[in-house]
């Protein structure tokens, strides 16, 4: 149990992908402009680590070591490409807007997904454990930007949240004002927040020690 | 563009206008984020950049020149334009592996300059990023090769140019929660917000 | 290690198999949603209750109500945006008269020239109703140009007076 924890926490806080590991940054940069494109992202990319983390541990018992890339490789273009089709099949102008970096997401899986399954005889439950929190602690941190982008870029809150939930979330959208700090919505605010985010993240790290 | 540029036939003019608006207008890195870790890992020494500027050029316009070719001659006659993703991922990594090992064997010396950078590329957002934008964006296969050979080239230039802001700040007195990922991620902010000046130049 | 390429190939061909199954499965939703996405902006275009469409090209379609042919729905280009290539839809009326514009694509600068995008703002409702009657000159126009975005609202506006130049001769 105690094992448990502490990937659970290096997932979300300590090891986190994005504040710590520098990881995934581009999708992480380029969907944060709005809560629904982060948000839905982040939960693709959630599903597709926990997945191929659970297939791939399973099969690295049958496999020798040095089949990894390639099973890697094929098992999370694998995920991907069926999360690509489901997306276009149910939610399709959802896909308009993030399908390039839905397909980007494949970078990040090899790259966190491969550190603790192939480093350490990690039985399954604790593969999945692993990439269900490192898909978590990229989720929030998307999440969170994604809030912050969209509340103080555009003025907005949840805009456009019926692509995700169908007419229900037609009424979700909260404004704040009609005129937002545009710097935030273009590319250099992804970085600057970014920034200002792992800063924080540091200054909460060192107090806690 | 410039009025020389003009004057020449129009595949020229495109192509010209492919590679400025890929280097400036739509760089890779501060415009479409794509290839950030390994901005952040190559830019410790100005050797480490060089050696991965090279390397990124080879690949990315390897891979899209790949990627034009598998798109229209395999991919689009058979219909199987949904395998594109998982179809791209493996020959664009099976390439790399490939060429790799042919400059092992013929240019040992160049070889072992662009090794450590190998794993670098490869798990970059960028190649990827490059195969699926160029597909989208270009119509033929020079154009496409260009659009790959101008992604790595504003690649390379924000390479070179970030490895030198984070020399100078080497020595400046950045407070403390800042050192180290935060101050790197807000230059990289100032610098796409310089970049976006181009923005209107084609 | 045979074994091992065994339970490669099969991981291989399980994945082949799992992704090609469910897009069989799917393929024609996916077509469905992408002509009903194509033909959505379209649709809000032309404005009116009742109607048929008859595609006669990829850009162009022709309005019909009530059997009789009222107006057109196509697609322009022009080539002089701030950051190149802005592609719109227009609809018309047989009166010469615009039912709708539309952006498409565009790559002007967000927050400014994005204007155009009916995303960001209501300019675009402007051409609705307007004909080659009105004044279409940039400096007494009846299109309100926007300041530190006249390059792009100036290119649409040229762009949608030449189409309807063509279109109503």
């Amino acid at each position: 149990m105690n094992r448990f924890s502490q990937i659970a926490c290096d997932g979300i806080w300590r090891q986190n992908p994005v504040l710590v590991q520098l990881l995934g940054l581009c999708p992480l940069l380029a969907v944060s402009t709005s809560f629904v494109t982060a948000f839905s992202l982040g939960v693709i990319t959630l599903f597709v680590l926990t997945a191929s983390n659970i297939v791939i541990s399973i099969i690295r018992l049958l496999l020798h070591d040095a089949m990894r890339m390639p099973t890697q490789i094929i098992v999370i273009a694998t995920f991907v490409t069926l999360s690509d089709i489901v997306l276009q099949a149910w939610y399709f102008e959802l896909h308009h807007r993030i399908g390039l970096f839905l397909a980007l997401i494949f970078t990040n899986c090899t790259l966190l997904g491969r550190a603790e399954i192939f480093t350490t005889r990690n039985p399954i439950a604790n593969s999945a454990l692993d990439g269900f929190m490192m898909g978590l602690g990229f989720l929030w941190v998307l999440v969170l930007m994604g809030s912050i982008r969209e509340t103080l870029g555009s003025g907005t809150l949840f805009s456009n949240m019926h692509l995700l939930l169908g007419p229900i979330g037609e009424n979700l959208e909260i404004t704040f004002s009609t005129k937002g700090f545009l710097l935030l919505v273009l590319p250099p605010g992804a970085f600057i927040t970014l920034g200002l985010l792992i800063a924080s993240k540091n200054y909460l790290f060192n107090n806690q020690e | 563009m410039p009025h020389q540029v003009c004057k020449l036939p129009r595949r020229v003019n495109e192509a010209v206008a492919i590679l400025l608006t890929t280097i400036f207008v739509n760089n890779f890195v501060t415009i479409q984020f794509l290839g950030i870790r390994p901005l952040l890992g190559a830019s410790q020494k100005i050797d480490s950049a060089t050696g991965m500027m090279f390397a990124t050029t080879f690949v990315l316009t390897l891979a899209s020149a790949a990627s034009f070719t598998v798109e229209s001659y395999i991919l689009r006659p058979l219909d199987l334009q949904y395998l594109r993703i998982i179809v791209l991922i493996i020959i664009i990594a099976s390439l790399v592996q490939f060429f790799e090992l042919i400059i092992r064997t013929t240019h040992p010396r160049l070889h072992a300059m662009l090794v450590t950078f190998v794993p670098l590329i490869t798990t970059n957002c960028a190649v990827l990023g490059v195969a699926l934008i160029n597909i989208r964006e270009t119509n033929s296969f020079i154009n496409s090769v260009v659009f790959g050979f101008g992604a790595a080239i504003g690649y390379s230039l924000v390479l070179i140019i970030f490895t030198a802001i984070q020399g100078q700040q080497r020595n400046s007195a950045i407070p403390r929660v800042f050192r180290g990922a935060a101050i790197s991620m807000i230059t990289a902010g100032l610098l796409s917000l310089a970049f976006m000046g181009f923005t209107g130049i084609s | 290690m045979s074994l091992k390429l065994f339970t490669f190939v099969v991981l291989t061909l399980i994945c082949g198999i799992s992704i090609t199954g469910l897009h069989t499965f799917k393929s024609e939703q996916i077509e469905y949603n992408r002509k009903e996405f194509a033909l959505r902006t379209i649709k809000q275009l032309v404005n009116q209750k009742q109607f048929s469409l008859v595609q006669i090209n990829d850009e162009r379609y022709a309005i019909k109500y009530q059997n009789a042919y009222d107006g057109a729905v196509f697609k322009i280009r022009t080539p002089s945006g701030y950051n190149g290539e802005i592609i719109l839809w227009i609809a018309t009326n047989s009166a010469g008269y615009i039912r709708g514009v539309r952006v498409l694509e565009h790559k002007e600068t967000s927050g400014i020239g994005d204007l155009i995008d009916i995303e960001v703002s209501d300019w675009i409702h402007q051409f609705i109703g307007m004909s080659l009657k009105n004044n279409w000159t940039y400096d007494n126009s009846d299109i309100d140009h926007v300041s530190g975005a006249t390059i792009t609202t100036r290119a649409v506006t040229k762009a949608v007076f030449d189409a309807l130049k063509v279109e109503t001769e």
